[in-house]
């Protein structure tokens, strides 16, 4: 309790101007005084008493300790000595508010004696005798408005922490959500862009060679760029700062800065530019480049897109690595469709192994069972023939020789077909040796009865090598190609032979202009048990193709026109020459 | 000119073969008999001999190449010449190996048989001149 003199006030003096009241009335308005008194004394805000010149009439002293001025000091002052917010004009203006209100309840600033400006909550009463008086009550706001200063800055940091965590969740899954680092570096810088509030920038990553920045895309932020987009952008200037240290480099006054001269012409003003690493293993790959943020950039912001580069480079390595998963994959699935297709072919070849097989079987007791007959029509037949010489010259003798060569003819024919049947089967173990490709030919064809309408060209290029290979193979199959060609040329027209060498191989042709095999055909012609022809052949082709096969490096193709002719290519080994003129 | 018929024995279980063989070779001037099975043919030559033997490799009652194996104890001067329908480079490798003189497929054709069979004779009688075996 304070009851010290200098509370004392100019109240008590003023309001003890009317006396000659009774002693009772005069108890009872002293108690009241008192009251007042101590409630003005004890409570912990200030309190004044003006008069409407803004004079302090009195003050207690919660008011003096708020401002630092004692009691006799203030009562020397006017409030618009201690106003620090309102101009005496507006503290005027007030003050003919209250008179006119009555009262009012407002903010203001007090200035202290040290200075120091206070956040006071004032409310105040106008009470209108003795020239009119103001009651105010004024409380220390200080403390509170810092409180709610510091709420509004924590809100502040946690809104911008909270933009802050959305933009890097946004960005990483961007991360997540896009193969190609193209599209997610995109939507990476975007978020980092629009968080940070620069107005341009681009991502670039290191050429291959390390010397260059290439830029993957570009954001002018609506400010012209006219460069050239071809030219290259070396490591220098600010941005090898970042790549050099791996950390992020930021200026504010970029033209001012020892750099702003290395920029090519029509480069979009820069004000301030940023550059954040994208890092692997250590080394930065790439940048983040930033420019041209209103304010420039701060140490947050460095913070920030040092944050975001780590999502690009996770995002980098997440599409380089998928494109290798995805490269690897496309490998592994073209791998296990060769394998699919060897498996087929190998099973196909499997299957036509054991028909084969099957065939064979059955061709050796066939064979036997129809060579026997044909052994006694062909003994039988040369029988007849013997005995009808001795018969006179007829007509009916003439006819009789005609039919026994017919019955010759056909047993012959059925001995080829039997004949081609067990040959198909025989393993088959060439006798490979140095031949002579003219005699080969030469032999096929003296073999062979050709007809008078059918022109034969032979062609063989004179640098071709002896061949390496079984001449009694070659020969028949040459002679089986001859035969056919032949049969495919009716009514006559032009067989060719060539023989020539190329990559290491021989290359020997035998080519009709006769009625060519269809399309569906060409396929077929070299499976055994196929034929068109009305009396089967159908194992000359595919013995031919044993026959060259046996050879490495041996094939036999087909090419065709209907109408027009057949052509078979035959490949088979020559002899590797070591020293020039080594043939023959 | 030797006036005394050179013999032939043809062995093979085809009687058509038989017959048509018999009818050929006895018109080119040859005394011919016949065997359908390897043991007819061993007992043949055991009363017998001749100067060639043409034989089927498959016989029923024995491989052709056996036969040939057990022919050459008897028949060791008889020319051998084997006849099969069942053509193989084994089989033709295997029976100039027990001892054949030649190797044919059937059918082989009756004039192309005539001269063999005389080639091989005259190659026998010059043969049997010089002690070459």
């Amino acid at each position: 309790m304070m009851k010290e003199k200098k509370t004392r006030t100019d109240i008590d003096k003023n309001t003890e101007n009317s006396s000659g009241k009774s002693s009772s009335e005069e108890e009872s308005s002293k108690f009241t005084r008192e009251m007042y008194e101590t409630v003005i004394k004890t409570t912990l805000d200030g309190f004044w008493v003006t008069d409407t010149q803004g004079h302090f009439l009195a003050v207690n002293d919660a008011y003096c300790r708020l401002v630092g001025y004692g009691c006799d000091e203030l009562l020397k002052k006017k409030v618009q000595d201690l106003e620090a917010t309102e101009t005496s004009e507006e503290t005027a203006q007030h003050v003919q508010k209250v008179i006119q209100q009555g009262y009012d309840r407002f903010e203001t600033k007090h200035r202290c004696k040290d200075g120091k400006i206070i956040d006071i909550d004032v409310s105040v009463n106008f009470l209108n005798y003795a020239g009119g008086r103001f009651f105010v009550f004024l409380r220390d706001m200080t403390e509170q408005k810092k409180m709610e200063q510091e709420l509004f800055d924590s809100l502040e940091e946690s809104k911008r922490h909270e933009s802050e965590i959305s933009a890097l969740l946004k960005a990483s899954k961007a991360v997540l959500q896009h193969r190609e680092f193209q599209i997610s570096a995109r939507s990476i810088f975007d978020s980092c862009k629009e968080l940070i509030g620069a107005s341009a920038g681009y991502v670039a990553l290191l050429s291959k060679d390390g010397k260059e920045n290439e830029v993957l895309f570009l954001d002018a932020g609506g400010l012209p760029c006219t460069v050239n987009p071809y030219l290259s952008m070396p490591i220098r200037g600010l941005r090898a700062e970042t790549y050099n240290t791996g950390k992020v480099a930021y200026h504010n006054d970029f033209l001012q800065s020892e750099w702003a001269k290395l920029m090519p012409e029509g480069h979009v003003i820069l004000k301030n530019v940023l550059f954040a690493p994208l890092i692997i293993d250590k080394k930065t790959v790439g940048i983040i480049g930033l420019a041209n943020k209103p304010g420039g950039f701060n140490d947050r912001d460095a913070h920030m897109a040092l944050a975001f580069g780590e999502i690009a480079s996770v995002a980098l390595i997440n599409g380089r690595m998928l494109e290798m998963l995805e490269n690897n994959e496309k490998r592994l699935k073209a791998y296990s469709e060769h394998l699919e297709e060897l498996v087929e072919e190998e099973t196909k070849k499997l299957k036509d192994a054991e028909r084969l097989a099957a065939i064979g079987e059955t061709a050796g007791m066939v064979g036997h069972d129809i060579r026997n007959p044909l052994q006694a029509i062909t003994s039988a037949v040369y029988l007849a023939k013997e005995e009808i010489k001795s018969l006179p010259e007829s007509n009916e003798k003439e006819g009789l020789k005609e039919s026994l060569e017919t019955i010759e003819e056909q047993v012959t024919y059925i001995d080829k077909v039997v004949s081609d049947l067990q040959d198909f089967v025989k393993p088959l173990n060439p006798k490979i040796e140095e031949s002579d490709p003219h005699k080969i030919i030469k032999d096929s064809l003296s073999n062979i009865a050709i007809p008078e309408n059918i022109k034969v060209l032979i062609s063989i290029a004179e640098d071709l090598p002896q061949l390496m290979v079984d001449k009694f193979f070659i020969k028949r199959v040459l002679i089986n190609l001859i035969t056919n060609a032949i049969q495919a040329m009716p009514n006559g027209g032009e067989l060719t032979i060539k023989a020539h060498h190329e990559n290491g191989i021989a290359l020997i042709s035998v080519e009709d202009t006769g009625v060519g095999i269809p399309k569906e055909n060409r396929n077929k012609i070299f499976k055994p048990l196929f034929t068109t022809k009305s009396k089967g052949q159908g194992f000359g082709l595919p013995v031919c193709k044993r026959l060259v096969e046996a050879h490495n490096g041996g094939s036999i193709t087909v090419e065709s026109e209907v109408g027009k002719g057949s052509k078979f290519n035959v490949k088979v080994p020559i002899k590797v020459r070591r020293t020039k003129g080594g043939n023959n | 000119m030797e006036t005394t018929k050179k013999t032939i024995l043809v062995v093979d279980d085809d009687k058509s073969i038989l017959r048509t063989f018999t009818r050929i070779l006895q018109k080119s001037g040859y005394d011919v008999d016949v065997a359908e099975t390897g043991k007819e043919a061993i007992e043949k030559a055991e009363t017998r001999s001749y100067d060639l033997a043409l034989v089927d490799i498959r016989l029923p009652d024995m491989d052709g190449t056996d036969l040939l194996n057990k022919m050459q104890k008897t028949m060791h001067d008889t020319v051998k010449i084997m006849i099969t329908g069942f053509p193989s480079l084994e089989t033709g490798l295997k029976a100039l190996d027990e001892g054949a003189d030649a190797y044919l497929v059937k059918p082989v054709k009756p004039d192309e048989l005539i001269t063999l069979i005389e080639e091989k004779l005259k190659c026998r009688e010059e043969n049997a001149g010089n002690s070459k075996l």
